[in-house]
């Protein structure tokens, strides 16, 4: 549903006329980027304000208000949501950004836009319609990792997945499913050592070892089984130790660029350009 | 909680890693004196026991070449 109304937003977006964002707005619309991708939530704030005030286009304040969220603060987030509410007071997506900010609330004040105001340093809040129009690049819906969709009915895309700590929970049950593997085959080898112990220290009542060859075939048998097990046990072993490793590198990867969008749409000038998805990039 | 994830996974790795193939080879293994037949890297020697090609460790079967001759007199006696 979630993608539906995605899709509806941007065809209604294409519909909308709307200008080319400027030279020095999209610098700034990807300087923001950039810096969240990098998880510097504050640098996107900063670039995305500054992008703002060229042109006061509106579409930045999600832009901002998500950088806030980020950053950890939802206050913020939720005044720049009211004031993008405020100045787009017909927007499309404005059920979407209420309940964003139903989401903050506890944090933040009630969602009931207010009369125009001054919002940090952006500047007097304008009441009129966006100059601009609220640019595709700039859908918060596009940049929104999957872990902070906002609460509602489960959505397909909701799940709380990303590239990062997928490929750590896939690299760690291959790790375990190694270790399993070589388990198994450090045990047998381990039987097959005590077969061939048995063989070797075996003494009759009198003391009298077994004659090798009455028991030549199962002692050949236990040996060659034996290295042939222990050899699988070391390649599963260090098999699952490459997979843990890689678990290890991911979980740190989640942890950092875990907001990392998997889908990004900015603008062209004249249109929109959807890019992303599940984008390896290192 | 992906540090306790990782923990789990290398303390198993910890556990399985002792567990391999490692047969003892004492000194001296197998009765040989019938057929003069040994394990790879076991020599048949004079006493009729088979004896680790390197000579290490100290060998503390019988000889069983005395036990067979044992053996052949007690059979001619009977």
């Amino acid at each position: 549903m979630h993608t539906f109304a995605f899709i509806a937003l941007l065809t209604a977006l294409a519909g909308t006329p709307t200008r080319a964002p400027t030279a020095e707005e999209q610098r700034f619309y990807d300087e923001g980027l950039r810096a969240l991708q990098a998880g510097d939530a504050r640098a996107a704030e900063k670039a995305w304000k500054n992008g703002y005030a060229v042109g006061h286009d509106p579409a930045f304040l999600i832009n901002i208000a998500e950088a806030q969220e980020k950053a950890g603060a939802p206050a913020e987030a939720a005044d720049s949501y009211r004031r993008y509410l405020r100045e787009v007071p017909d927007a499309a997506d404005r059920a979407d950004i209420e309940q964003r900010l139903a989401r903050l609330a506890p944090a933040g004040t009630p969602a009931q836009p207010g009369p125009a105001e001054p919002v940090g340093e952006l500047g007097a809040g304008q009441a009129a319609a966006p100059r601009l129009g609220p640019k595709p690049g700039f859908n918060p819906d596009a940049r929104r990792s999957d872990s902070e969709q906002p609460a509602g009915a489960a959505q397909p895309d909701d799940s709380g997945w990303n590239r990062y700590n997928l490929t750590a929970m896939i690299s760690s049950g291959a790790a375990l499913l190694l270790l399993g593997t070589a388990g198994f085959y450090a045990a047998s080898a381990g039987s097959n050592s005590d077969d061939v112990n048995r063989l070797v220290t075996y003494r009759s009542e009198t003391g009298t070892p077994l004659t090798y060859s009455t028991v030549a075939a199962q002692y050949q048998q236990a040996m060659a089984d034996g290295e042939r097990n222990d050899r699988n046990a070391k390649i599963a072993l260090i098999a699952a130790g490459g997979a843990a490793a890689v678990a290890a590198v991911f979980f740190v990867l989640d942890a950092k660029l875990g907001g990392e969008p998997a889908v990004a749409v900015v603008p062209t000038g004249t249109g929109v350009a959807a890019s992303g998805g599940w984008t390896w990039r290192f | 909680m992906a540090v306790l994830r990782l923990l789990v996974v290398l303390a198993a790795a910890a556990v399985a890693l002792p567990a391999c193939f490692s047969p003892r080879q004492p000194a001296c293994a197998f009765s040989c004196v019938t057929d003069g037949l040994c394990p790879a890297d076991y020599h048949c020697a004079d006493d009729g026991v088979c004896h680790r090609d390197d000579g290490q460790g100290i060998c503390t079967l019988l000889p069983q070449i005395d036990a067979a001759q044992d053996a052949g007199a007690d059979a001619a006696l009977d």
